[in-house]
């Protein structure tokens, strides 16, 4: 059996871990608006990958699983073009930007104990951004329609592809969140991405 | 808010309230509450402290500052009526400073709302009042946000012109500022590490900035600086006074009122460097 003191220890470890996730989700939410605003967009939806969100006044959090309270672990943001239109139209498009803080997330199992995680050295903190451009099938709804599905039975397409499904053009570019480190970083990785919508989307964006 | 008020800005939005609504939220989402709540305080700064923020901001060398003598929200001035428009404009504020009067025009936001036309017309409207009133002053057009990153203002100014001219006036004189809206945070902080922060001046200015964070505005923050952070002492080891402190709480002395207060004092105040010294202090 553990004592008091070597509790306290530990303790000391998990305020000093809230205070670092406090500053790194200041920055993480600081780069996501960057984007955002870098494609001239506005704020659609958000969608924690691995999780829900954490739950409402009136759930009591025990009922849902633990990391449903940890959103930011891995979570995407959706924007689109024209904040009005939440169904699609021909040649629409929406951006999303996925930050991962950790890559590792056992699939197994509702809410996976991360003892059983690859060590952290051995696994990555990302940065993607994907654009979805509506081809065909006009009138969907951007989040339930097409990027729920894409994103349940899909891989992400490849740097460079496009992956074609649900009626919608992907194209994305991704890093580690290590190299999307201040706004010159950022920015360059925004032109590339701006540069494969002009390219493979044919969308003209300044 | 005051301001917003009295010149009756907040109405339509406030009826929207619900039991539930957040002010925070509405106040974030009426453009006129923040600019009432960053133009009225900066009124309210001593001279020429409002002259100096908004033209450093903009980068403009003044070397003559000017007082601040009046300051009205929301002008409703008429334009001539050959114009084939609307003939109602309405600036968000007029700073009438000694000399010159500064017309504000404020958009949400560093996007590209600002409209060049919109300036032209304000600035008409503006010199119809004055000829009614027998005034021939100086006049700025003032423009907050809404200028796109980094902020064009030149291009723009010769586009309003171009405006001024096309109404059929003048457009020699016509003279366009602007600043974004994180330009101007960065002047009030300037301005805030230049002065006591407890005094009003400070609590003016303190003021300000918040009520533009409250809007969104605020210097944005990078993962470069994480490696720092994580030597900063609130992530690394407790002082060694304070970890005593928390050896007393486990093991309480008497008079336990003294613990108490320790505990009550460590729970209340975040462990921040005033904090930790208190609490070092307070150790017999």
């Amino acid at each position: 059996m553990r004592s008091a003191s070597q509790v306290a220890e530990a303790l000391v470890e998990v305020r000093k871990a809230f205070r670092l996730v406090y500053l790194y989700q200041q920055r993480a939410l600081d780069l996501i608006q960057e984007i955002s605003e870098q494609f001239d967009t506005q704020f659609y939806v958000w969608a924690p990958r691995n999780s829900g969100r954490p739950s409402g006044l009136t759930t009591p959090p025990w009922s849902r699983n633990i990391w449903d309270l940890l959103p930011m672990y891995d979570v995407s943001f959706l924007f689109l073009a024209d904040s009005a239109a939440s169904n699609a139209a021909v040649n629409s498009w929406m951006l999303e930007v996925r930050v991962q803080a950790d890559s590792t997330f056992a699939p197994e199992g509702t809410d996976p104990d991360p003892r059983t995680f690859s060590p952290a050295r051995d696994t990555r903190s990302t940065l993607a951004m994907f654009v979805y451009q509506c081809v065909e099938h006009p009138g969907r709804n951007w989040y339930y329609n097409i990027w729920t599905p894409i994103t349940n039975r899909q891989d992400p397409p490849q740097a460079g592809n496009v992956l074609v499904a649900e009626g919608a053009k992907v194209i994305g570019v991704g890093c580690d969140l290590a190299e999307a480190l201040d706004k010159a970083a950022v920015t360059a990785m925004v032109a590339t991405l701006k540069q494969q919508m002009r390219s493979e989307l044919g969308l003209m964006i300044a | 808010m005051l301001r917003a008020v009295l010149q009756g800005k907040v109405r339509p939005d406030v009826a929207k309230l619900l039991p539930n609504s957040s002010w925070r939220s509405v106040f974030r989402q009426v453009e006129d509450l923040n600019t009432a709540a960053v133009f009225s305080r900066l009124s309210y700064l001593p001279n020429p402290r409002p002259w100096q923020i908004l033209m450093d901001a903009a980068h403009v060398h003044e070397p003559i500052p000017r007082r601040l003598r009046e300051v009205t929200f929301w002008p409703n001035w008429t334009l001539e009526k050959t114009l084939e428009i609307g003939t109602r404009r309405q600036p968000d504020v007029l700073l009438r400073f000694e000399g010159r009067d500064i017309i504000v025009e404020a958009k949400p936001g560093d996007g590209d709302g600002q409209r060049p036309e919109q300036w032209a017309e304000q600035y008409i409207a503006y010199r119809s009042w004055q000829r009614e009133a027998g005034g021939n002053r100086e006049v700025w057009v003032f423009a907050v946000g809404g200028l796109g990153e980094p902020p064009r203002v030149p291009q723009r100014q010769n586009e309003a012109r171009a405006h001024v001219q096309a109404k059929g006036h003048d457009p020699r004189g016509f003279t366009v500022l602007g600043c974004s809206w994180l330009a101007l945070l960065r002047r009030l902080q300037e301005e805030l590490a230049d002065c006591q922060p407890e005094g009003p001046v400070g609590r003016i200015l303190s003021d300000i900035i918040e009520a533009l964070g409250l809007h969104g505005v605020r210097i944005r923050v990078w993962l470069d600086e994480l490696p720092e952070l994580m030597s900063h002492k609130g992530l690394g080891e407790l002082p060694e006074a304070v970890s005593a402190v928390f050896a007393r709480v486990a093991a309480p002395p008497k008079p336990y009122r003294d613990v108490e207060h320790w505990i009550d004092t460590a729970i209340a105040e975040p462990l921040d460097e005033r904090a930790l010294s208190a609490l070092a202090r307070r150790s017999p």
